[in-house]
């Protein structure tokens, strides 16, 4: 699990008013909340004293209280202010008692939360993620599910461009029968890899939808680490771009927030919900494939990585493997695709 | 009470087999010969192996590890055609028969990857006396062939 990076914790909408949530990332227990001015905070969801966690204290909009023995923390920055059972003439520097605190922000709708190396706590927070938009008027849903398995399968899932034909058999997407040759050029970005801007595979319903407007479509897809999937549809003027992470919450269990905006139909009523039905019914799938895979992964979790189809996959570990390489010694990181590379698989 | 308590501490105390000393180069009975019909998959786990049982078009049964060696789907999720089972997370092929993989729908024509050196592993099996039995081979044996599925067995005696 990829420590330095933003995660998204919770979705915005599930932290109002003074109400303590708490929530899990990379292993790390959490509480979230906001504060008296609306602004999000993250501190490690136990207390320093005896492990009590934070998240059932009570919290007044700026100062959160153990419910166990009633220290108090600064929830902008973790600081202990003041421990009830002292006595005054007490010498212990309350002042020097952390809870540990994370930095946090909001972001298209998620909660975002840095969690750094504690090797590195000063180091510089670089900005949050955000989902690229390319007008000023568009719509924005989201999605997740959950999944029983490690972060990197639910990656590998992601990045997968062969399950299609076969976890997403539907009449409105693939099937077997429109499986044809495919052949796209990946190529490094900064952390990560991009297919480039291509005409989208002319095999799915809502490619053929698109069509109906009349200009160039092309698609373009990206993988950066430590964790997400850009796509974005460009078609004249209409644009749809989507971002998948899948967060790691413990090393077996992770969770996929897919969120989507577009600028397509602005005027067609219900045209969220009717895009939420099919974007469910695709998460479910890969959802249902994980949970059946994860039994077999319990056996053995050793893969078998093949040629092209599997190629982002093999990226995908060399990537995590290179960035940590950088990490420990200081040196830029080695990315693993020298330059472009043209993939060929069928799907 | 004491006393029957006492006893059955002393029969918990026998030692137990541990995963490395369940028995390989036998026959274990899997399942009841009625729950395999038609091309319906079943699985079991015998010494700890996930097993996917079936019965292809020839009426044969079969045993093959629950697992593709690709992603480790079990493959018992998969669709099963009467003499090839298909993963259902890439469509991968096996043959029933040999375990062998004889189909990966992602290759293009031209790949070189060498398919037929990819199988499922595939354990010995056959019916009698109403369950299907899989042999579970001992390593250590090499290609030795199973011997037959154990018959019933019959005790004479005089009273």
């Amino acid at each position: 699990m990829l420590l330095d990076f933003w995660y998204p914790a919770l979705r915005s909408t599930h932290v109002r008013g003074r109400k303590l949530r708490s929530a899990k990332l990379l292993d790390v227990p959490l509480v979230i909340g906001r504060d008296a001015r609306g602004g999000t905070f993250a501190l490690r969801d136990t207390c320093p004293h005896r492990g009590m966690p934070l998240s059932v204290g009570h919290f007044d909009g700026e100062v959160l209280e153990c419910s166990y023995h009633g220290w108090r923390f600064d929830v902008a920055s973790g600081q202990c202010r003041a421990i009830p059972s002292l006595t005054p003439d007490s010498k212990l520097k309350v002042e020097r008692i952390f809870a540990d605190h994370f930095p946090c922000a909001e972001q298209d709708g998620y909660i975002w939360v840095y969690v750094p190396d504690p090797a590195r706590r000063d180091a510089a927070v670089p900005p949050v993620p955000r989902l690229p938009v390319f007008s000023p008027r568009y719509r924005l849903t989201h999605l997740s599910v959950e999944l029983p398995c490690n972060v990197d399968h639910g990656i590998i899932g992601l990045m997968d461009p062969a399950h299609g034909p076969f976890v997403h058999q539907s009449w409105w997407w693939r099937s077997r029968r429109s499986i044809h040759e495919k052949e796209k050029i990946f190529e490094p970005i900064p952390n990560g890899f991009r297919i480039r801007a291509h005409t989208p595979s002319a095999n799915s319903a809502p490619y053929k939808l698109l069509r109906a407007y009349g200009h160039p479509i092309t698609t373009t897809i990206e993988f950066v680490l430590p964790n997400m999937r850009f796509e974005q549809i460009r078609c004249g003027p209409h644009w749809f771009s989507s971002r998948a992470t899948v967060t790691p919450v413990t090393p077996n269990h992770s969770r996929i927030d897919f969120c989507a905006a577009w600028n397509l139909l602005l005027w067609v009523p219900l045209v969220v919900p009717i895009f939420r039905l099919f974007a469910r019914k695709f998460l479910r799938q890969d959802q249902q494939t994980m949970e059946e895979q994860a039994l077999g992964l319990k056996h053995n979790p050793t893969m078998m990585l093949i040629d092209d189809a599997d190629r982002p996959a093999q990226w995908y570990y060399q990537l995590k493997e290179a960035h940590l390489a950088a990490q420990r010694t200081g040196e830029p990181m080695q990315h693993p695709l020298p330059g472009p590379v043209t993939l060929r698989w069928r799907s | 009470m004491l006393h029957s308590f006492a006893m059955s501490s002393a029969a918990l105390a026998t030692p137990q087999t541990s995963d490395s000393e369940m028995l390989r180069g036998f026959w274990y009975p899997v399942l009841r010969s009625p729950r395999l019909r038609g091309r319906k998959l079943q699985t079991a786990t015998l010494l700890g192996v996930p097993l996917v049982i079936g019965c292809n078009d020839q009426g044969h049964c079969f045993a093959l590890h629950d697992c593709c060696p690709h992603r480790r789907m079990p493959l018992s999720f998969g669709r099963f055609g009467g003499e090839a089972v298909e993963c259902p997370c890439h469509g991968w092929r096996f043959d029933t028969k040999t375990g062998c993989c004889r189909e990966i729908p992602s290759l293009p024509p031209d790949s070189k990857l060498k398919i037929e050196r990819i199988s499922a592993a595939r354990f010995p099996c056959g019916e009698a006396d109403g369950y299907v039995w899989a042999y579970v081979p001992d390593p250590a044996a090499g290609d030795k062939p199973p011997p037959p599925i154990p018959g019933p067995v019959t005790l004479r005696y005089r009273s």
